[in-house]
């Protein structure tokens, strides 16, 4: 467990000369519960896609298991935000999952018959093995993110990247889900879930990476999610947490960082 | 009834004619599952037509059938990448690169056209097809294309599978999507050339579409599509070959308007003819 499962330097990056994200860095290790915290736009989504590879560095480096994103992709699952699938296409839900079993290669043995099981217990962890045979487009659309998470953890990936996976699903899923998350990260992988249930996070989380298109706070979520550090991401709303105790909090602001660049560390 | 039926098969124009209309059936099936499902009517339609620029410079400059089809091809192909390409880098949308592209070829093909006199007839049955008057050239061509086709999507069919459904996560997951959609329209490209010389450039996107989408309504699995695909395609070219011959009409067209039939009849006794709608709007509207 040297190497951190992730560990991204100084990110800078965003869509065509649309600048995102500025000078992000963070480590996420294995085992833990990571929450991607901050308002819309600020650039959760677009941290979670550099890290599976889909967005370039601008500048900076991101690492996984201390290599580029392309060479972990078959360490790594990753369920998009509003995936821009097409419901209307005409595969099962087999099918689907299967494809998260994809490998680049072009030998012969690509005419191989796709394994049954780790598909089967991929569709049994998200409680959706009696979907396995119907059209993805029969079906609801909290089934759907059941069917896109299988296909996530379908190689039993030692990084998970989930955007906000709870969208949709009703709250018995949601507690499954997070229970799913919480066993996968005892299990020793690195979970990475982007979301706005700021609670939530504080609550039954490890860590923390709160962002408003810099990096405001990271660490463990008692040190980074203060009234300080929301209310730096967050600007004017009102946000408090439950549990939180303010006096203790402000002087262990150790994380934070402020103007977005400079780091302090004073633990 | 037994002599009506075998009567046509006796000539071997009329032979040729049937192993055409299979071999087309099967690049048309397999080829037209994806442009169904991706919306890809339009493109087919301009790669089928920007052909014709390619057998032009194939025949100006003194080619043979061979020289013509392989010049098909190339253009067909040269259509396919462009657009990619184009639709990338310029950041249009696909549907107005095609539109350019398709006007572009189309143009410089008639432009040298309109050079030849003697052109004109064979320019007839690039148009409109001459699937009576395949030679055996012309069939082992097609078969070689045929095979091409068939080998190219076995071969790649996850990585097509995955990149129609979600290029997203294709992409993230390692598959080379820009290479693979490039290659989806080159096997358009083929089917296209595979199919003009059954039912003429203008006719070519309803061997695509048609048999495809009719199979769509019936099965809900690509591989299923495919294979119903080409029932309905060779089925398409059987009646249609009976139809041009006892009631002379224009093999081609009467084979396009078979399936379509078929896929009327689909719609109608499948019950369940909203299977693809939006899809199929697009296609016929593209
Ligand atoms: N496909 C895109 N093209 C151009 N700009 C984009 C694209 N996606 C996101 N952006 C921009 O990048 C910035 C960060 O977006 P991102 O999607 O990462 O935010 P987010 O934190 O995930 O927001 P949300 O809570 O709404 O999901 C925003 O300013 C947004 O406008
Ligand atoms: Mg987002």
């Amino acid at each position: 467990m040297d190497t951190p499962a992730v560990e991204v330097t100084g990110l800078t990056t965003g869509y065509r000369n649309h600048l995102a994200i500025e000078d992000i860095t963070f480590t996420a290790a294995s085992g833990r519960l990571v929450g991607v915290l901050g308002p819309n736009g600020s650039g959760k989504s677009t941290i979670l896609k550099s890290l599976i590879g889909l967005l370039p560095p601008w500048y900076g480096t991101v690492r996984v298991f201390g290599q580029p994103p392309g060479r972990a992709r078959n360490r790594m699952g990753y369920v998009p935000q509003a995936e821009e699938v097409d419901w209307d296409f005409p595969v099962s839900v087999r099918d689907v999952v299967a494809m998260g079993l994809y490998e680049r290669k072009l030998g012969l043995d690509r005419f191989r018959r796709v394994k049954e099981a780790p598909i089967i217990h991929a569709l049994e962890r998200m409680g959706a093995a009696q979907l396995a045979n119907r059209q993805v487009g029969e079906l609801s659309g909290g089934q759907q993110r059941r069917v896109l998470l299988a296909r996530a953890l379908v190689r039993d990936p030692d990084l998970v990247l989930l955007d906000e996976p709870a969208a949709g699903l009703d709250a018995t899923a949601e507690a499954e889900l997070l229970r799913l998350l919480r066993t996968m990260a005892d299990e020793g992988k690195c979970v990475m879930v982007a979301t706005h249930d700021i609670q939530g996070v504080y609550d039954t989380f490890d860590d923390a990476v709160l962002v408003n298109r810099h990096l405001v706070s990271t660490g463990p979520v008692r040190a980074s999610l203060t009234d300080h550090s929301l209310h730096q991401a967050f600007g004017r709303q009102l946000i408090t947490l439950q549990g939180i105790d303010h006096h203790e909090h402000h002087v262990e602001q150790s994380h934070e960082v402020r103007g977005g660049q400079e780091h302090e560390r004073t633990r | 009834m037994a002599e009506w039926l075998s009567d046509p098969w006796q000539y071997e124009f009329m032979q040729r004619a049937l192993w055409a209309g299979l071999l087309v059936s099967i690049a048309g099936a397999v080829v037209g599952a994806f442009v169904v499902v991706k919306g890809l009517a339009f493109m087919s339609d301009a790669v089928a037509h920007s052909s014709l620029a390619g057998a032009a410079v194939a025949f100006v400059t003194g080619g043979g059938s061979l020289a013509i089809n392989i010049g098909a091809v190339i253009a067909a192909v040269m259509t396919a990448v462009s657009v990619s390409t184009l639709s990338r880098t310029a950041r249009l949308r696909e549907d107005t690169a095609i539109g350019l592209l398709f006007a572009a070829f189309f143009g410089f093909a008639i432009l040298l056209i309109s050079r030849s006199r003697s052109f004109a007839l064979d320019l007839n049955s690039f148009i409109v097809g001459n699937i009576l008057g395949v030679t055996t050239e012309d069939l082992w061509l097609m078969g070689a294309l045929t095979v091409i086709v068939l080998a190219l999507t076995l071969f790649f069919y996850r990585e097509l599978l995955f990149t129609s459904y979600d290029p997203v996560m294709a992409a993230a997951s390692g598959v080379p999507v820009t290479l693979v959609h490039m290659g989806l329209l080159t096997l358009v490209a083929l089917a296209a050339v595979i199919a003009f010389r059954l039912v003429g450039v203008v006719l070519v996107m309803a061997m695509l579409v048609a048999p495809a989408a009719t199979a769509g309504l019936l099965v809900r699995r690509m591989p299923m599509i495919m294979l119903i695909g080409t029932g309905v395609g060779v089925l398409s070219t059987v009646v249609g070959l009976y139809s041009s011959f006892y009631f002379d009409v224009a093999a081609g067209p009467a084979i396009v308007m078979t399936a379509i039939v078929a896929f009327v009849l689909a719609y109608l006794l499948s019950g369940r003819g909203l299977a693809i709608p939006r899809r199929l709007a697009t296609a016929v509207s593209g």
